[in-house]
């Protein structure tokens, strides 16, 4: 047994304008396999607390995206690096959490 | 109320030097400045991602790539290779075997089954459908108190046409159990080390919004093949919800008894339980569920940040709206902050969850300072507020937009 389903309102759909048939049955799509190249890896962290940035939160993400986070409470930035190291296994040593926060705070003054 | 980022990306060229740039000149040959604090970003330049135009460089790896406001003002349909783009994981394919990909559709259903893209495109109806696939953190930038994650000005949406197989119809070949609740979403990528197996990505949608007539298998995107970036050479498409849920380079759609215990839709793309998700910083209590159908939202495209207009004479301003999870149904401008709003002529009707243009003739009463605001309602009644409401994820922005002018 199977649930049935709402019918695929298509009229009533074609009459709102939500759905246009495309000819109907069969669709010619020219399916080609594709190569690309990225331009991989992308920038890493320069200047202040570089080294341990580098070593910390790379694997993952290009440093351009943290490089772009606001200025941010230096407990939020505890938060987030605590969520790099046990949610997605950042290469982040216990000892090194509150001196990441605190790089990473430290680098993203307040606004003028 | 923020300003309309699209009227304020001031691109300035950065040849013979001034500026630094954020990445090396390999990348990048000039920057935007996102109309918020640290909002410098570098213009890609053309082609250095495969597929893709000119665009504002949010990351690397993996990438995210923001669609300049600009194309926003000559297209309603906003090209392939200028669509906004967004990964999570540097974990998906760089090569694609179009011979060998499959789709895979199982779990509780009568017949599991499995597809070529040949079979997809040529067994199943096809259908043609405009929408707009916007990211859950579209414009996380313009929200105040600022919270972590993608800065995205307003450029992380695209409205397209799709070609495509309607879910219901593959559901339907399988034979749905009785029982079951929630339909799974599973895609190409294979998590990169160290990360753990529960931050695996796939998403599960309820099984009436999974068969709903407008949610479908699309394999193709303004008539051409989706972008690699974008999902090549298939993507689930969810018309008038966050774009989380469209599964890019879709493999196995599992049917299912449970709303998933993945990273992926719990905790992370969720959204306070509250009246337009909104709380305030360090509320507690506060209950989170799956973010969901979109808000509605307008912009500008005819008029930006510092344009003169004649004072005493009409100007047609024109702009771009869409109504979210129900379709647009008003669009209206003022020019005394809120206090009265005149109705926008709404351009032709794409369908419920399509971007559609709007226009208004203007004449400024005097000469001096003009603001005006521009603002969405939806058939469900949902309307744009002044100020967007905050949550922890920065997602559904969608505060009333404005721009600052002269006339003279
Ligand atoms: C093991 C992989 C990994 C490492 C290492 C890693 N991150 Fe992340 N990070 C992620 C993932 C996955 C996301 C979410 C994906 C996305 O938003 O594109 C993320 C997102 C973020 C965000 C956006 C906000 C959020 O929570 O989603 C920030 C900020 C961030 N990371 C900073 C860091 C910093 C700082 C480090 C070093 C301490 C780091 N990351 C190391 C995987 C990682």
């Amino acid at each position: 047994m199977t649930q049935r389903l709402p019918r695929l309102a298509i009229g009533a759909a074609l009459a709102a304008g939500a759905l246009l048939a495309a000819g109907g049955g069969a669709f010619a799509v020219t399916w080609k396999s594709e190569t690309v190249t990225l331009p991989y890896p992308g920038p890493h962290f320069t200047g202040h607390g570089a080294a341990l940035l580098n070593a910390s939160c790379s694997t993952c993400h290009s440093a351009d995206f943290v490089n772009g986070q606001p200025h941010l409470a230096l407990g939020t930035w505890k938060v987030e690096v605590l969520k790099m190291k046990n949610v997605f296994h950042a290469p982040v040593h216990a000892k090194d959490v509150d001196t990441l926060a605190r790089i990473l705070f430290d680098r993203h003054p307040a606004p003028k | 109320m923020p300003a309309n980022p699209g009227a304020a990306l001031g691109r300035r060229a950065i040849l013979g030097g001034g500026a630094a740039l954020l990445v090396s000149p390999a990348l990048a040959a000039s920057e935007v400045r996102l109309p918020f604090a640290n909002g410098l970003r570098p213009l890609t330049k053309p082609g250095l991602f495969p597929g893709k135009q000119q665009m504002i460089l949010q990351r690397v790896r993996a990438p995210l790539l923001e669609t300049p406001w600009d194309v926003f003002r000559k297209h309603l349909f906003i090209p392939n290779d200028q669509a906004y783009v967004r990964w999570h994981i540097p974990d998906f394919p760089t090569a694609i075997d179009v011979g060998k990909y499959r789709l895979r559709i199982d779990g509780d259903v009568a017949h599991p089954f499995e597809l070529t893209l040949d079979e997809l495109a040529g067994k199943f109806p096809a259908h043609k459908q405009a929408a707009i696939n916007q990211c859950s953190g579209n414009s996380r930038g313009l929200i105040e108190p600022r919270v972590a994650g993608a800065q995205w000005g307003n450029g992380a949406m695209y409205n397209a046409m799709w070609t495509g197989v309607p879910l219901a119809a593959l559901l339907d070949r399988a034979g749905v159990k009785p029982g079951a609740t929630h339909v799974a979403f599973h895609n190409i990528e294979e998590l990169i080390e160290p990360i753990p197996p529960h931050a695996l990505f796939y998403k599960v949608l309820p099984l009436a919004r999974a068969t709903d007539p407008s949610t479908m298998v699309a394999y193709e995107m303004n008539g051409a093949n989706l972008p690699l970036l974008n999902g090549f050479p298939i993507r689930l498409i969810v018309p008038g919800w966050y774009a989380t849920y469209w599964v890019k380079m879709l493999t196995r759609i599992t049917v299912t008894t449970h709303p998933g215990t993945g990273f992926w839709m719990n905790p992370a793309y969720t959204i306070p339980d509250t009246p337009n998700g909104a709380m305030t910083p360090g509320q507690t209590g506060v209950k989170f569920v799956p973010i969901n159908a979109m808000d509605p939202r307008s912009f500008f495209t005819s008029v930006t940040n510092g344009a003169h207009l004649p004072a005493h004479k009409p100007t047609l301003l024109r702009g771009f709206a869409f109504g979210g999870g129900s379709a647009l149904a008003a669009v209206a401008v003022s020019a005394d902050n809120g206090t009265s709003w005149k109705d926008a002529a709404l351009g032709k009707d794409w369908g419920p969850y399509a971007s559609r243009e709007w226009s208004l003739s203007f004449t400024p009463a005097k000469p001096g300072p003009v603001r005006l605001l521009v603002r969405a309602t939806n058939a469900a009644g949902a309307v744009q507020p002044m100020v967007a409401g905050w949550n922890p994820g920065g997602f559904l922005y969608n505060a009333i937009e404005h721009v600052d002018m002269r006339a003279v």
